[in-house]
């Protein structure tokens, strides 16, 4: 699913220089950070591992520093994923993401956190998986 | 010496219930009896010859049962007490939570000795005693505190943290048969054991509801192979092998409060009785003592021990986990409320007739946005934003809520993002913070619970000043009075109203002068005309006094139903004079008009107005 914002604010990025080859543009909820995300496979798949590809930008830049945690819930259910992902930094900005699994089908929000200079900065998807 | 017949309502209740199928372990988990009618009971511990010892802390006094045969409780200087120990002699140690010391105290309770250690004390609450040494959970510094009697530091055992060894907010210990001190590392969730030097030895546990795993656990107590937990937030006893290797779990409350009866409400604290068969459950929150395991006294007979035996209840092990309170905020539309059982975060619209729960947030683990231990909320109407001030992680989050229309008020679990967590300045030591407030320039307060001492924060939660207030004993909780541009502080050890002007200079020191001295007063809000209104967790009541202090008008008794209170922590009012009280002890808010005329209660579904009541109990008839 991508929404209105996101796309927005994926013209936003490539009006202003920046390039991404991930399908997924967003902005942290408090619009601070941009973070930009794909799945292999992609659509995510239900009961199946899939890993992710991230990108963190700042004011349009490469996040050189900082750390990102990556988790997913279910809030009409209130839980979350059965397994605890690995994230590997694989370059400025750059996260791989393995052993992400949704074990059920229905409304997930998967959730990219930034920690930079001390705070914590979050950015979310809606996700239906079927 | 009084007999237990004579109390007359001092120890007003003793129930039996039947006991739990036996058990193949030497667990004691058998319910056998309840002391009713205590006044917050925080502590107890076994003397040498059976008898017991329970510290109650409103009024702070000792007790001393004969199984029960009962003195009366005999008063005792204490701010706050908090943990209790028997040495050599059955002398008794007392930890005083408030003024950062020790007391040593004869059976009669006067005081023989007051252990002040130089290298201070803050909020110290557990205490053991061996080979001469007193080992204090110093709960407030986060380490355990090794001393002699004359209060010399032999030695400081960890810091706060989460690696093993290092603790956050630990509130119960004793030292085990190995001579391990064993450690209920209350805000990790966690038991750890460490030698004698401080060196850690093991840990189990974290956050959760599965047998195993812990709400806050507040107490330990060791006895040969065993270790017994009390495991407040859920409600619950656990015991362990030395190894940590899980035996039994019993205890929690089923329906509501006041069951009792082998269900069990927020223990604080547990004994076991020397002989290892019979286990004290203390609950302050109840006011009681439960008893489980051990023979029956000698005063029930055989056809009253049969009859009881032929019942067929058992105590429950598994229960509710909807609980309400005790921490609230709120503005003329949105009401937040902190459920800490559930490490939930309820938010309702109460622009109703009864309020509507929004959304919920809910706390997993301790990754980001997770949240522990809330000391307090904080709803800005016109961000929509809310911080959550969280002592547990020490940091502050932010979430940020995109509300329905005012007419079409409905539930979405992902109403509320999470907008920034993060970690104050070192400075502000967040951990131990009990309250935080904010002015009409953003700026914030975050106060100390045991200093006297307020960190002043910009918008941004950066700090700008540090205020210590003179002659602040025990402070409870803030509000600001927008009225007169001042900050209010509750002053528990007082029972005063300190009011600060915004250099944080004091310019009166207001007396809380109701008929009746209040007993723990909790909660503290302002209405628009500059009246106080004081939640008095001890008294059971509100009390409204003028802006100087005068006593305009007191309601509530101690009781279950509505009009009536137990324990109310959290107060707060609203543009319309509607004075929301969190009942925590009854797990629901009541809603008065100033005059303290019932309006509403209202708990986690469900809600009862005077058009509404609910069916009298049979019970009640």
């Amino acid at each position: 699913m991508i929404t209105k914002s996101a796309a927005i604010l994926a013209a936003a990025m490539l009006l202003g220089g920046c390039s991404t080859s991930l399908d997924h543009q967003l902005q942290t909820n408090d619009r601070n950070y941009e973070v930009s995300w794909s799945s292999d496979p992609s659509p995510i798949p239900v009961n199946d591992f899939f890993t992710l590809e991230v990108e963190v930008r700042r004011d349009g830049e490469l996040l050189t520093d900082g750390e990102l945690s990556v988790d997913a819930a279910m809030p009409h259910h209130n839980h979350g994923m059965n397994h605890v992902p690995l994230i590997e930094r694989t370059g400025p900005g750059r996260w791989h993401v393995e052993d992400m699994l949704f074990h059920m089908p229905g409304y997930w929000e998967l959730y990219f956190d930034v920690r930079d200079r001390g705070v914590t900065h979050r950015a979310q998807e809606p996700l239906e998986v079927d | 010496m009084i007999r237990p017949t004579a109390w007359a309502g001092l120890l007003a209740t003793l129930q039996v219930l039947a006991p739990a199928p036996a058990q193949e372990t030497d667990s004691p988990d058998r319910y056998q009896l309840d002391f009713n009618g205590l006044r917050a009971p925080v502590d107890a511990r076994w003397l040498t010859d059976d008898r017991l010892v329970i510290l109650e802390s409103a009024p702070p006094a000792i007790r001393i049962t004969d199984w029960l045969e009962c003195s009366t409780a005999t008063d005792i200087d204490c701010g706050e007490p908090a943990g209790l120990a028997i040495g050599p002699d059955d002398t008794i140690l007392v930890t005083d939570a408030a003024r950062n010391r020790i007391l040593q105290l004869a059976p009669d309770g006067t005081t023989v000795r007051i252990i002040e250690p130089s290298d201070g004390l803050r909020h110290p609450t557990g205490i053991a005693m061996h080979d001469g040494h007193l080992y204090v959970a110093d709960t407030g510094n986060d380490r355990i505190a090794v001393l002699d009697l004359d209060g010399t530091l032999l030695r400081s055992i960890g810091s706060r943290g989460v690696a093993p060894g290092r603790f956050r907010r630990p509130q119960g210990l004793d030292i085990d048969a190995a001579d391990r001190i064993v450690v209920a590392d209350t805000d990790n969730h966690r038991i750890q054991t460490l030698d004698l030097d401080g060196t850690p030895i093991s840990h189990w546990g974290s956050w959760g509801s599965f047998p195993g795993l812990f709400q806050a656990p507040s107490d330990v107590h060791c006895i040969d192979d065993r270790i017994f937990v009390s495991d407040r937030l859920n409600h619950r006893i656990q015991l362990f092998r030395s190894d940590g290797t899980l035996v039994d779990a019993w205890g929690m409350h089923s329906v509501k409060p006041r069951e009792g009866q082998g269900r069990i409400h927020y223990p604080d604290a547990l004994a076991i009785s020397p002989d290892g068969s019979r286990l004290a459950v203390v609950e302050s929150f109840e006011d009681r003592i439960q008893f489980f395991g051990g023979d029956y006294p000698d005063w029930i007979d055989e056809e009253t021990r049969r009859e009881i035996e032929s019942r067929p209840t058992t105590a429950p092990r598994t229960g509710i986990q909807s609980h309400f309170g005790p921490t609230v905020d709120l503005d003329d539309r949105i009401m937040v409320v902190w459920e800490p059982e559930a490490r939930a975060v309820l938010i309702f619209d109460h622009q109703r007739q009864t309020p509507i729960r929004l959304t919920s947030i809910f706390s997993r683990g301790d990754g980001p946005g997770g949240f522990g231990h809330l000391v307090d909320l904080h709803w800005d109407h016109d961000s929509n934003q809310l911080h959550l001030f969280d002592r547990g992680t020490s940091q502050v989050h932010v979430y940020g809520l995109e509300l329905p229309p005012a007419d079409q008020p409905r539930f979405d679990p992902s109403m509320a993002r999470l907008l920034t967590s993060r970690t104050l300045d070192p400075s502000i030591p967040m951990h131990r913070i009990v309250d935080a407030e904010r002015d009409a320039r953003g700026r914030w307060y975050l106060m100390e619970g045991s200093e006297g001492t307020i960190h002043v924060l910009d918008a941004d939660l950066q700090p700008l000043d540090r205020w210590s207030i003179p002659d602040l004993r025990e402070p409870a909780a803030m509000t600001f009075d927008p009225r007169h541009d001042e900050l209010l502080v509750l002053d528990r050890g007082r029972n005063a109203v300190h009011r600060l002007d915004e250099a944080g200079r004091t310019r009166a020191v207001t007396a809380i002068a109701t008929p009746e001295p209040p007993v723990r007063p909790n909660g503290l809000a302002v209405t628009r005309e500059g009246d106080l209104l004081i939640s008095d967790g001890g008294g059971h009541a509100v009390h409204r006094l003028s802006n100087d202090g005068t006593h305009r008008t007191s309601w509530g008794t101690k009781g279950s139903n509505h009009e009536e209170f137990w324990k109310p922590a959290g107060i707060v009012v609203d543009d319309r004079d509607r004075v929301i009280v969190l009942d925590h002890g009854n797990h629901r808010c009541q809603m008065f008009d100033l005059e303290g005329r019932w309006l509403m209660t209202f708990g986690a579904g469900r809600a009862y107005t005077p058009k509404n009541r609910p069916p009298r109990r049979p019970e009640d008839e």
